[in-house]
């Protein structure tokens, strides 16, 4: 079963574009010493190719459970607060932040390690997958597929990527 | 009324792409198992075959924890390719 849903875990999974920095406002509270916060933004690069923008899927209602279990494992480990996490999806233009985590804490090493643990789970295991659509119609690789405008674009898949489970029973850990 | 159960297979990304839909509706025998359905994805979109030892598998929204379980009927069972989030 699922754990009860925590309100000071806002966990928000968004089509919507969000400014930088506007969760750390959101999980200040007067008994907090500290606010952590971690901002990924679009690149406009990859191996030499130019990336024209990025799309983001999720399977929004297990990306929402995986993100709450990820801040349920932080508040085992650490003295938190508050703790936020906004995703986007759909189309991303280079420059604009696709994910955001900001934590409030007592004191500062707890918000600090909690956050970097955070990203680096999140990347891990949420279900939220990224496409690059690069400007050069670049030669077809491994794994590529062409956009409807003719540009080349690749899913990606994180380093970090570690499932439960593959389905041919190997441990991809 | 149709024997056996009935299950949904969510599709992500490459793994949608490559069949050209991002859900299919499955009627399998009576206590099949997610071993099953992967061998009956396999072999309705020979597309996947090649893809499916790289993803994960998720059964109502929570990772697949052990190699095979027991489907029951209305299961969503997703096919998780590997994330890419952050």
């Amino acid at each position: 079963m699922a754990e009860p849903e925590r309100e000071d875990d806002v966990v928000t999974i968004t089509s919507m574009p969000f400014e930088i920095g506007s969760l750390s406002q959101l999980v200040v509270r007067t008994d907090t010493g500290a606010v952590a916060s971690f901002s990924g933004t679009t690149r406009d690069n990859f191996g030499g190719k130019r990336v024209l923008r990025l799309e983001y899927e999720a399977y929004e209602p297990m990306a929402v459970l995986e993100i709450r279990r990820i801040c349920a494992a932080a508040r085992a480990r650490w003295d938190l607060r508050v703790i936020a996490v906004t995703h986007r999806t759909g189309l991303v233009p280079v420059g604009e932040p696709s994910i955001e985590i900001a934590i409030s804490s007592p004191h500062r090493r707890d918000a600090l390690e909690a956050v970097h643990f955070a990203i680096d789970e999140l990347k891990a295991t949420v279900p939220i997958w990224k496409k690059e659509v690069y400007q050069e119609d670049s030669p077809a690789s491994e794994g590529s597929v062409g956009d409807s405008a003719g540009h080349a674009a690749a899913w990606k898949a994180n380093a970090e990527w570690r499932a439960a489970s593959a389905p041919s029973g190997h441990d991809l850990s | 009324m149709a024997d056996g159960i009935g299950v949904v297979v969510l599709l992500f990304a490459s793994v949608r792409e490559k069949v050209g839909r991002g859900k299919l509706e499955l009627r399998m025998c009576e206590g099949s198992t997610t071993s099953d359905l992967l061998a009956a994805l396999a072999q309705q979109h020979p597309a996947l075959a090649a893809v499916l030892p790289s993803c994960a598998l998720s059964v109502n929204r929570r990772y697949l924890s052990t190699e095979q379980v027991a489907l029951s009927d209305g299961d969503e069972i997703a096919v998780i390719p590997p994330v890419s989030g952050g």
